[in-house]
């Protein structure tokens, strides 16, 4: 058995995964095992979807040619290998999907958002895939910043102050689109490094930088590609906006709508946007503005001292 | 029980099929203004999303579909639209589709047709679509010819020069050429097709679209389509665009509605381009009426 932790939580695993961080521990709060997985979910709070079963407490969902995963009360992962998988896949689908599950089955929120550290705390990018959160934290860890957490970030209040909303981060890994090794200068990743084969998505691992310890949320930036500007523009969203803009950015947010869960992210997204000032970054699809979104972020930090 | 039924209780789905620039926003625009009894915004549109659409997948499915192969994405599309259905209590769903009909790896068609009312399927003289399809792609004519001619033919493909990146909104759409997309929609389908002629939409409006009403089941008065022609009349479309711009556009182009006519291709293509479109697509242009240009007359 392998021991892991990742997106704040000590994983037992049967399989081996090179995207978590290698730890010790006696007790588990997650249990991966391979193994037959039920072929339906039933039960009146369950929603069925396409090869997607939900209810608040249990996740099944199969993935085409992949494998099938079964997600229950936050504590287990169960694997069915199908044939012919690839082990990239299989593990791919786990730290997306079913961890999604795992974590808004014990009540916190994954959050669509990359995060450097700044002051004492961490600032997010939050967006969907696409929108240039690994790319912006790529950029800005060249620039001398240290990453905290690439594509999601975990949601939770702090053990000792229930008001205050703390982020976790996910796993030491940072997943770019092959476009993003020009538009940020660093070195093209090589075949072994493709999240799983033929999808032009690379791993870039961060072990060796890595700290697992919760932080204070300081600000959070919104990416969006939808500026119709040739440039980059950026925006102070009011406190409505801004909270609908992070409801949207949860991630699998038709689990959230499935599991129940709306009331507790209320809560928890109600505390974080009084508390935190969240702008908009606006910029155009297909134009590389690297440059000009990191001096957007770097004028409107909070500032130090 | 379970809380949403997974099996087709109802046959709902209309499909709006075209090869681009052939009419489909312009229908949906009169639909909109029919449904909604003369209201329109062409940023509100009334009809039910794109077969193409990203989020329509993610959410039906749970997936972060950007992780998935186009080929794969393929392969869920019947069971998306067959659970697509399923949700929505209103009896009529209209999904605008740009993608040939074709087959999924499985063999099985993209195009469900177990949750399909019917389909209609707009096409346009590909000489006028040339150049309308230049200007929705910020493009030549000659890339629009291309990838007309191109017999697999895919829009919203992202091409970058190691792989393909996969974040657009919309999935690539594999079209086929222009004669193999109007092959794919009208040859021996499982559900009801009808073919409106841009042409007919434009010169011989009331019959056209009362047909097509019709066709579709929809109970309305001859007064009620003439006034939702009148609400989704092309000068009105372009202004609204013109004022309040039109999401639906393509990024790089300037305006999606450009002229609206038929013909205009006489004062838009060279005979060398018109012989490209013309030998390959004459078939099918003859099958729908489309006068062949003499080359020899045209210098």
């Amino acid at each position: 058995m392998f021991k892991y932790w990742g997106f704040g939580l000590q994983i037992i695993s049967e399989i081996e995964f090179p995207e978590f961080l290698p730890a010790e521990f006696e007790k588990p709060d997650l249990t991966i095992s391979m193994g037959n997985v039920p072929e339906t979910l039933t039960g009146d709070d369950t929603i069925h979807k396409v090869r997607v079963s939900i209810s608040p407490t249990e996740y099944l969902q199969k993935v085409i040619n992949v494998a099938h995963y079964y997600v229950a009360n936050g504590t287990e992962i169960r694997i069915e290998p199908q044939p012919g998988a690839d082990e990239k896949s299989i593990r791919l689908f786990l730290l997306s999907n079913a961890m999604a599950a795992i974590l808004h089955q014990r009540n916190t929120i994954p959050l669509h958002a990359s995060a450097v550290y700044h002051q004492d705390g961490v600032v997010l990018f939050c967006g969907h895939s696409g929108a240039g959160k690994s790319t912006i934290v790529t950029a800005l860890q060249a620039k001398g910043y240290k990453v905290f957490s690439d594509d999601v970030c975990v949601l939770k209040p702090a053990e000792d102050n229930e008001n205050l909303i703390v982020s976790v981060p996910s796993y030491p890994m940072m997943k770019l689109w092959v476009d993003s090794f020009a538009k940020t200068g660093i070195t093209m990743a090589g075949e072994d490094d493709r999240l799983r084969p033929n999808l032009a998505k690379y791993a870039r691992f961060y072990h060796d930088e890595y700290e697992i310890i919760p932080r204070p949320i300081k600000q959070v930036f919104m990416l969006d590609t939808n500026s119709l500007e040739q440039q980059a523009g950026i925006k102070k969203m009011a406190s409505i906006e801004s909270f609908s803009a992070l409801q949207r950015n949860t991630y699998r947010h038709v689990q959230m709508n499935a599991m129940k869960k709306r009331d507790f992210h209320f809560n928890i997204v109600s505390k974080l946007t009084a508390a935190v000032p969240v702008y908009r970054i606006s910029r155009p699809q297909h134009v590389n503005t690297v440059n000009e979104v990191i001096a957007l972020i770097e004028s409107n930090l909070p500032s130090n001292g | 029980m379970d809380s949403i039924a997974t099996t087709v209780d109802q046959k709902k789905i209309i499909w709006l099929a075209s090869y681009p620039k052939s009419g489909n926003t312009w229908f949906r625009a009169f639909l909109t203004a029919l449904l909604g009894n003369g209201d329109l915004n062409i940023n509100q549109m009334k009809t039910d999303g794109i077969f193409s659409s990203r989020g329509i997948f993610d959410d039906a499915t749970d997936m972060d579909s950007t992780y998935l192969l186009d080929s794969e994405v393929k392969l869920l599309m019947p069971e998306v639209f067959t659970h697509v259905v399923s949700q929505y209590e209103k009896d009529r769903l209209f999904v605008k589709i740009h993608d040939a009909y074709i087959l999924n790896e499985a063999g099985i068609p993209i195009v469900p047709a177990e949750p399909t009312l019917c389909a209609l399927y707009f096409i346009r003289n590909p000489l006028d679509v040339v150049g309308s399809f230049a200007n929705h792609n910020a493009g030549t004519i000659d890339d629009s010819i291309q990838l007309m001619n191109k017999p697999k033919g895919t829009l919203a493909k992202q091409k970058r020069p190691i792989g393909e990146l996969n974040v657009n909104n919309q999935f690539a759409q594999i079209m086929l050429s222009w004669s193999g997309h109007a092959e794919s929609w009208t040859t021996d389908m499982p559900f009801p097709v009808m073919v409106l002629r841009y042409e007919d939409m434009l010169h011989d409006q009331l019959n056209t679209f009362s047909k097509a009403v019709a066709f579709m089941g929809i109970d309305k008065t001859p007064e009620e389509i003439e006034k939702a022609l009148f609400e989704s009349r092309f000068e009105k479309l372009k202004e609204q665009e013109k004022e309040k711009g039109f999401m639906e556009k393509n990024r790089s182009s300037e305006s999606f509605f450009r002229s609206g006519k038929s013909g205009g291709w006489v004062n838009e293509l060279t005979p060398e381009q018109i012989k490209l479109i013309v030998d390959n697509h004459k078939t099918v242009m003859e099958k729908y009426n489309y006068p062949i240009p003499d080359l020899a007359v045209k210098q």
